[in-house]
């Protein structure tokens, strides 16, 4: 809790050419504090390499050794984050003999190897490509890999957009800190009072999915589809605001995903900067060799990138199942297309406002849809939550008992009408929130209208927050 | 770009800095001041203390007893087969001594859960109390399931103790201000009825339904007789009461011995016998090595007394009450004439 | 300054009428320019005026100039 003040303080004391100094030294006593040895090793690799290569990259002037360099580095990232995050699941898959007893590592181990490997590419791309100017700093580049509030899961920065805020760190800004410091708590917010609360219904239906009517798999489903983006968003506000107080400004991770009106859509607002990067630099290159196949050729790159999303999620089928699907859902929006178009037309719905709202409605379950294997704990269990969703109220089980059982029970039973109540406050609280961001300046009010606001948080964050320990359910990538 | 400002402010500094003051000093003392006027007045317009759950009162209750009797423990002591707030031992105590008894039990506590209450305590000023805590000696006994080892209320302490300087500071600012505990809150709003509702009312074990019976046989599946489990915590316990002067008194709190017979074979309710004596003889050398004082329960209840094998009903409850009392006055006649005629029937049973 | 033989392979190929199409004009700004008529339309140019790009060279495209350019490179 006094990390960040401390932080704050010694970074204001300093003259502005040891900023940089202060951060990093931060960022690296930040990591270093999971005390996972092997991380800041990983971490350390990860950022001489690309540094040296990017210099490398950009000096040489030759084509095939600045494409050698390139390729190198990619593999080093992809090794280093290949080993550290799949070495022991892959070995568990190949047999028990392979059991390697690294212990808490199984988790640990993944907090933020994915995110900086991913931006050590990007770095290095750009560079190759003349995108971006390599970082000749050796500190200032450290600190751009490993800039604590973003360290643990993103958001991933692009060179062009962090490395010049980087060169230029400001002095205190008192606007800044307090705006940084509201959007962290309403993360805060986000995070414990939202997620947290969501989580154990969702929990409770997908640890023994068997157990459960159809209405509560839909209704789990539905929960958990909100929890995932008030966790990982509210998450992401944290590191945005920490990182606003700092003057630095990350790039916005998520754009009201559930409003998509496609799945392209989707992913244009869901964990932007994860998709940014897929996109940019596997679907773009594929889509380009695979040009000449023209619409079976966007297919395969459109598959091939959301395999890999999948996988970077994690490795298990259960992820690659969602991967893939969002690849499907894709691959068939674009064959599709002209099809779809025709259908609103006939309808006469082609211009209508309605049409809107109808395909957010579509996407929103298409999405939702697809979470059901990205949380289920195996793909038995997804493949029977997915084919099990209009089953029970139906079938021979009264509907008495098939409501009795799981979420529908759980308002009904006398205690937890509590728990529910105080979710939907929470939940309330969230969309009043959201619509308030988007509508009103904040900073720009008087101030017994912005106090007013902020002790409204304030006493949210304490009569509603969840005392489970969750965790970030992101955290596991 | 930052710098252009900074330099401007650079010169408006010292008034600005004068405002950034007051305004971070105002922010929170006027935070401060309208919860605590509203939490004034809710407390004294709102029964809110009628409508909490009396068998967690150590957890609500912002008025932590300061010296007296109290009573900390798990569900034995908990109290809850009863069908009004007047039978539970403590108020009979209270009554019968003229003084306040202060019951911290909590249902499902564990010894991290002891632990944490008796640290709670001391640390809003309780001094040279007598705490009186119950054991049930099948508590030494290896169990199949395991067990959370912060305890079962590890959150809410860690909500009431804080755990560094900055939040026992916020916990201890916080305490008195009711309305800020959504709990507290809901519960005046859901007024529920703690006893006299099933399962939780007064019941005798053979007499209503299965409940004992269906209890029991989880007993069986979970126990797993063997070695008996450390006693380190309850010395542990002892050490952290005496820093502050409060005195440890242990109640060995019964088993009801006719249930085991009744509904099991002969050899296992004879193993059973067998490793609660021991648990029990164990049990007390420990106490004595320790040089803790205790009230020993076992033999001193009557089958009737019981809800099922460890939990006691309003006889019970009067028992309980006696006993303690017996203990804290110093010995009733009757009391010991009981145990005498137990332990003389203990001996003629085959 | 684009040539209006690119010009028309770019509106044949998005099946547009016409459309202001400058140096500067940034590939997201002509309408149905996405991340799929992209690839469409460097094809068409390819076959168009029978040239071959390479991948780095069209990953590096930005706006509409940058396209005229790296094709008259090509042409020479």
């Amino acid at each position: 809790m006094l990390f960040v003040p401390a932080v704050l303080a010694a970074y204001q004391l300093m003259p502005s050419r040891w900023r940089w100094a202060v951060l990093l030294s931060a960022s690296i006593a930040f990591y270093a504090a999971l005390r996972a040895p092997l991380l800041v090793v990983a971490w350390a690799f990860v950022v001489l390499t690309s540094y040296w290569l990017g210099l490398r990259i950009s000096d040489e002037s030759n084509g095939i050794r600045r494409r050698t360099y390139l390729w190198a580095g990619v593999a080093a990232q992809v090794v280093v984050l290949g080993s550290i995050k799949y070495l022991r699941p892959i070995l568990r898959l190949i047999g028990p003999r392979f059991e390697i007893p690294t212990g808490d590592m199984d988790w640990l181990s993944t907090l933020g190897i994915s995110y900086y490997t991913l931006q050590a590419v990007s770095y290095l791309v750009d560079v190759y490509l003349g995108t971006a100017k390599p970082e000749r700093h050796f500190g200032r580049f450290a600190l751009y890999l490993g800039f604590f509030p973003k360290l643990l899961q993103g958001p991933i920065e692009r060179a062009g957009d962090l490395l010049p805020q980087l060169q230029s760190l400001g002095s205190f800004n008192y606007t800044n800190v307090r705006s940084g410091v509201l959007l962290f708590c309403w993360g805060l917010f986000k995070k414990v009072a939202v997620a947290n609360r969501l989580a154990p219904f969702v929990t409770s239906v997908y640890y023994d999915p068997h157990g459960y009517s159809g209405l509560s798999l839909i209704a789990a489903t539905y929960m958990y589809a909100l929890q995932i983006l008030a966790d990982f968003s509210g998450y992401t506000d944290m590191a945005l605001g920490v990182a606003r107080m700092f003057n630095i400004r990350l790039t916005e991770n998520f754009n009201s995903p559930y409003f998509a009106t496609s799945i392209a859509d989707f992913w244009r607002r869901w964990h932007i900067s994860f998709s940014r990067w897929i996109l940019d630099y596997i679907f773009k290159p594929l889509q380009i060799e695979w040009r000449n196949a023209r619409k079976v050729g966007v297919v395969g790159a459109l598959m091939v990138t959301f395999l890999f999303s999948g996988l970077w999620h994690g490795v298990a089928l259960t992820f690659i199942a969602w991967g893939l699907l969002h690849g499907v859902y894709l691959s068939s929006s674009i064959l599709l297309k002209p099809w779809r178009e025709a259908v609103y037309r006939n309808i006469g719905l082609a211009n209508h406002p309605w049409r809107r709202v109808l395909q957010g409605i579509i996407t929103f379950n298409l999405v939702a849809f697809a979470w059901i294997f990205f949380r289920a704990r195996s793909i038995a269990d997804g493949w029977y939550i997915a084919t099990h969703l209009f089953v029970g109220a139906a079938t021979r089980i009264s509907y008495a008992t098939a409501v009795r059982g799981g979420v529908m029970g759980a308002i009904l039973n006398g205690g937890s009408v509590r728990d529910f109540a105080m979710l939907g406050a929470a939940m309330a609280v969230w969309f009043l929130g959201s619509t308030f961001r988007k509508t009103v300046r904040l900073q720009e009010q008087p101030i017994w209208f912005r106090w007013l606001m902020y002790y409204a948080l304030i006493l949210a964050l304490v009569y509603l927050n969840a005392h489970d320990d969750v965790g970030f359910v992101y955290f596991q990538f | 770009m930052m710098s252009d400002s900074s330099i401007s402010s650079s010169r408006k500094l010292p008034a600005d800095a004068k405002r950034m003051v007051a305004k971070f000093v105002l922010f929170p003392v006027l935070l401060y001041g309208i919860v605590a006027l509203a939490n004034a007045v809710f407390v004294h317009l709102v029964d809110w203390r009628g409508a909490q759950n009396p068998n967690e009162r150590l957890l609500w209750d912002p008025d932590l007893p300061k010296t007296g009797l109290v009573i900390l423990g798990d569900s034995v002591f908990a109290s809850s087969y009863i069908d009004s707030s007047n039978q539970t031992f403590s108020f009979l105590l209270q009554q019968w001594s003229g003084k306040n008894v202060f019951n911290g039990a909590l249902e499902g506590a564990d010894p991290p859960d002891f632990l944490n209450a008796a640290e709670l305590l001391t640390s809003s000023g309780m001094k040279g109390a007598t705490v009186v805590l119950d054991i049930m000696p099948n508590r030494f006994l290896e169990f199949n399931q395991l067990e959370n080892p912060s305890g079962n209320q590890a959150r809410r302490f860690e909500r009431l103790l804080g755990h560094g300087a900055v939040s026992s500071l916020i916990a201890e600012i916080r305490r008195p201000l009711v309305i800020l505990d959504p709990d507290i809150l809901m519960n005046c709003l859901i007024r529920k009825k703690f006893f006299g509702v099933d399962p939780y009312r007064n019941r005798v074990w053979d007499k209503d339904g299965d409940l004992a019976h269906r209890r029991f046989q989880v007993f069986q599946q979970q126990i797993a007789f063997g070695s008996l489990r450390s006693f380190a915590w309850v010395q542990e316990l002892n050490s952290l009461l005496k820093r502050s002067d409060d005195k440890l008194v242990i109640f060995i709190s019964p088993v009801n011995e006719t249930l085991i017979n009744t509904y099991s074979s002969k050899e296992y309710a004879a193993r059973c016998h067998v490793e609660f004596s021991r648990a029990h003889q164990s049990l007390l050398s420990y106490l004595d090595r320790q040089g803790i004082p205790y009230i020993d329960g076992s033999n001193q209840f009557e089958a009737e007394d019981f809800v099922d094998l460890v939990h006691v009903n309003v006889h019970g409850q009067r028992r309980i009450a006696e006993l303690i009392d017996g203990y804290v006055t110093g010995g009733r006649p009757d009391f010991s004439f009981r145990k005498s005629i137990y332990s003389i029937i203990g001996m003629l049973e085959p | 300054m684009i040539k209006p033989d690119l010009k028309r392979v770019i509106l044949q190929e998005l099946k547009l009428d016409d459309w202001q199409i400058e140096d500067e004009t940034l590939a997201a700004e002509i309408p149905g320019w996405d991340s799929l008529s992209h690839t469409s339309v460097i094809l068409a140019v390819e076959k168009a005026f029978g040239v071959r790009f390479s991948n780095v060279e069209v990953l590096k495209l930005n706006k509409l100039g940058d396209l005229q350019r790296l094709l008259d490179s090509k042409l020479q």
